[in-house]
Formats: C-alpha cells, structure tokens, sequence
C-alpha cells in the first residue's frame, strides 16, 4: 500500500513537472512582437507529431553550456528569445493545411510582417516571414506543406542565417538523422 | 515606490481595461478575470515598460488575453468574417445613460473583430489613433479604415432604429 | 463602396474626430446641399456620434478593483520561502512535497534533463529550418515585399537566396 502511494506520488510529480515549464514558457512568448499564434490543427491531423517550445530561459541555459565549447553557438542563442515548431501528418490532405496558411498568412500581414519568400508548387508550399522593427529583427515564420507534413516555425528574436550554419555544426545536428527521428 | 507607481496605474486605467475587456467577452466574471491577468502582467513587467507606453501596452494585454480566452470557449465564435451571435449573453449592463446608449452597447458588442475593439478603443475608451494602432499592430491608415467601416456599420444599424 | 463614397466616409469621419477643418466644413456643407445620400450619411454620422457621447466607460465594479489592488501583496506573499508564507500549511496539503522542495531549492533553474532536451530539440527546429531553405533554394520563384527597402530583411534575403544558392551549386 505504502509503495503503491508512493509510486502515484512519484507519477503525479513527473507529470505536474513536465507540464509546468511548457505553460510557462508558451505564456512568457505570447506578448513579444516576433510570436505568432498558429491556432490547432488537430482536428484536422489528431496530435501533432511535433511540438517544440522553448522560451527565453532554456534558451539561455543551452547557450551558456555551449559557451566554452562553441561561442557562436552561444551567441547566437543569446539573441533568441524563443523557438517554436508545431508539426503534422498530413497523409495527403493538405488543404486543410493550406486554410491555415491563408488565416497566418492574413494574420502576419495585418501585424506588419513582410513576405521574404513563397514557393508554390502542386502539393508543396514554403512561406517565410519576417517582423522588423528599424534595423532589429523581431522574428521569423516559416510555413511549409507537402503531402507527408505541415510545418510552422516561428523563432522569437534575430536570427542571422549565416550563423544558423555553425549553430547547427555547433550543436552537432545531422540533419538527415534529426529529421527520421520521429 | 513601486506598489504606489502601480496603484496608480490601476486607479488610472482600471475601468477602461475593464471596458474593453466587458465589451470583448460579455460575460462580467471572464471579463473581471481577464482584467485580473492582465494587471498580474503589467506588476510583473513594469520595470522593462516605457511609464509614457504603460496605457497602450497594458489594452494590448488586455485584449491579447481577451481573444485568447474567446478561441478556448467551446462555441466561440468565428473572429474574422462572420458577425457575432452564439455567445451573446444579452445587453451589456453599462453606463449608457438612454436607452439609444444601451442599444448603441449591444451593437457595439455584436461586431466583429477588430472593428469592435476599435470602436470601443477609439469611441468609447478615447484612445489616439496612433496608440490604438499600436495595441491592434495595425498600421495609422488600417485603424482609419476600418474603423470608418465600423461606424458606417454602426450607422446603418442606427438608421434602421430611428429611421 | 466605390471611390466616391470612401472620400465622403474620410471626410465624415474627419468631422466626427473633429480633424475637418474650416474650409473642409464648408466643403462638405456646399456637396450635401446637392446629394440627399451624402445628407442623409452626415445626419447618420451625428446621430451615431449623440447615440456615442451618452456612453461612457463602464466604472469596474468594486470586487474587481479589490482583486487589482490586491496583486502586489499577492505576488509578493507568493515569492516568499516556504515557512514565511501566511497559507503554508493549505499550500503543503494541496501539493505534493517533492514540487515545493525543489522549487524552494531552485526556484527558476531548469534541470539538467530539461536543458540536454531543449539542446535536442533546437537540433531538431534548426534541422526543420535548413530543410525548408533546401527546398526553396530548388526553385526560382521568389517573392519580396513591396516594402523591403529595410536594410536587415534586404540582407537575410541575401543571405538565405545565397547561402542556399552555393548550397544547390554544391550538390550538382
């Protein structure tokens, strides 16, 4: 019986843990001008195979761990105030995907946010937008569909592209192998 | 120093917050909830916002959690295109002193978004433009837009009423 | 609403937000005497702007204005450690030990699980973000915002065009 409390104990933690920083982390992005509320897909696609949120603090904690063995790891962490990604199954249907991109993309054109790039093809789209505010960067979006998944990315703060390349050796990122791991 | 540059805060601003967020939410409790979180906000990020920028960021919190609370009801209504109906909760009980004001709040309440919060931002709570558009991240000529077709909407609905 | 009746709406707009000028007034006055429609909209328009001025703002009710003034206290009692805080004993019954012993001891550090995860999964965000540069690198489509004369969103289109463009000229 005792160990039977305790191991409910233990159980009720892990998971009152696991949530705590997701909420928290979803609340201390919302009021920044780069995040952008993608709304749910689920009724459409069930759970998404993808949900990544990290805010401001883990941010700083991965840079600062980073900051011996790979600096510009760390400084270009040090200018992210969050990182989003949300992603779907598609199976094939993606217009319900393709509404989505029209409300985000009606809704970032209202916010200021300007196109950088649209590809359109049959079954494939990519969206990339950026918010500015002067010569400062606010934020990215990324929208991307094709017949296997949606995609919607918004990183919170600046991002310099030329060093999304070292981050991600710094960070030893196989892009094939991140990519099959779910 | 810091709890008295905060009460004042609140006694300047409470009731417009409080006003956007009835007109947004029509029900008192959210509403009062939802004025509550916003406060909560604005005590825990007062050393990093401008004093002069405190008004406009503390309506932009306000209606931010305000259309937030408004996606997660489960008949919320459609934001964007449609004119609001499932989740009207009756007249707002306000301070219109004629019966034309508590008409002109009903319908106040029944636009859609944005043109309602910038009716109620800009007529009623008496925000500039320049600081409604920058609660709503609209630009100047948006705000102007739109809130033209707002009041014509207005207008018409009136004309109905008093022909 | 065609042009016509955009440029009578700024203007009886203009007279609402009383940013119509004198000669403005006249204007509008002169244009209505021969356009019933027009009449019939500034009419509408003050009747609205009447129907406007008898509401005010709605004062917040007593128990509200309470709650507001009671956040400070709150948050402070909230951040206290654990023996000083007033509802300790309700606070301990409602959670259990382990949360409340690990908050005190570090209340805003994430563990080192949660760092070596949030590592992974910025592996995994930046691997989405290369993927989707790939595939727009493939195609010469392109479009930029009428406004992109901005010096920082000019650049990164730059770089993104170039960064995959060598990228693409690699692999063949």
């Amino acid at each position: 019986m005792k160990h039977r409390l305790i191991n409910t104990l233990f159980t009720g933690v892990l998971l009152a843990l696991a949530s705590l920083p997701a909420l928290a982390q979803e609340d201390e992005l919302k009021d920044l001008p780069g995040y952008v509320n993608f709304g749910d897909l689920s009724s459409a696609y069930g759970e998404p195979k993808i949900s990544i949120n990290i805010g401001g603090t883990l941010l700083q904690f991965v840079g600062t761990m980073s900051e011996e063995s790979n600096p510009e790891t760390a400084k270009m962490l040090s200018k992210l105030q969050g990182v989003r990604v949300f992603g779907y199954a598609t199976g094939d249907d993606t217009a319900a995907a393709k509404r989505k991109f029209a409300d985000v993309k009606a809704n970032l054109k209202a916010r200021g946010w300007e196109p950088v790039v649209q590809v359109n093809e049959d079954n494939e789209q990519v969206f990339i937008y950026m918010k500015t505010e002067g010569k400062i960067m606010d934020g990215m979006t990324v929208m991307t569909v094709d017949g296997e998944e949606v995609m919607f990315i918004n990183i919170i703060g600046q991002l310099d592209p030329k060093e999304l390349g070292k981050v991600m050796k710094g960070l030893d990122v196989n892009v094939d192998g991140a990519l099959n791991l779910e | 120093m810091v709890s008295k540059r905060y009460r004042q805060w609140v006694k300047d601003y409470q009731d417009q917050a409080w006003t956007l967020a009835r007109y947004l939410l029509k029900d008192a409790q959210e509403a009062e909830d939802a004025t509550q979180d916003a406060f909560i906000k604005l005590w825990r990020h007062q050393e990093t916002i401008d004093p002069e920028r405190v008004r406009p960021w503390l309506m932009k919190v306000v209606r931010n959690g305000c259309l937030d609370r408004l996606r997660r009801r489960r008949d919320h209504v459609e934001l964007h295109e449609t004119q609001v109906g499932a989740d009207d909760q009756g007249p707002l009980e306000g301070s219109a002193s004629s019966e034309l004001g508590r008409w002109l709040q009903g319908a106040i309440g029944r636009l859609k978004e944005p043109y309602r919060s910038l009716v109620v931002l800009r007529d009623v709570n008496q925000h500039s433009y320049e600081e409604v558009a920058g609660m709503l991240e609209l630009s100047l000529s948006q705000v102007k837009v739109y809130l033209h077709r707002a009041r014509k909407e207005l207008r018409e609905q009136l004309s109905e009423v008093r022909p | 609403m065609n042009e016509h009746d955009e440029k009578w709406e700024r203007e009886i707009n203009a007279l609402l937000d009383g940013e119509l000028g004198e000669g403005g007034m006249e204007r509008l006055k002169r244009e209505a005497a021969a356009d019933r429609d027009l009449a019939r909209a500034i009419i509408e328009a003050q009747q609205l702007q009447q129907a406007m001025d008898t509401i005010r703002v709605d004062k917040a009710p007593a128990r509200l204005r309470k709650r507001l003034r009671a956040i400070p206290r709150q948050e402070r009692t909230s951040r206290l450690p654990g023996l000083w805080r007033p509802q300790w004993a309700a606070a301990l019954a409602a959670v259990p030990l382990i949360i409340i012993a690990l908050t005190l001891v570090q209340p805003d550090k994430p563990s080192a699980r949660d760092v070596a995860k949030a590592r992974r999964d910025l592996a995994l965000a930046f691997a989405y973000l290369d993927r989707a540069g790939h595939f727009t690198a493939r195609e010469v489509r392109s479009e930029v915002g009428n406004t992109l004369t901005d010096a920082v969103a000019g650049a990164v289109l730059r770089d993104i065009k170039s960064q995959y463009q060598s990228a693409k000229e690699t692999k063949a």
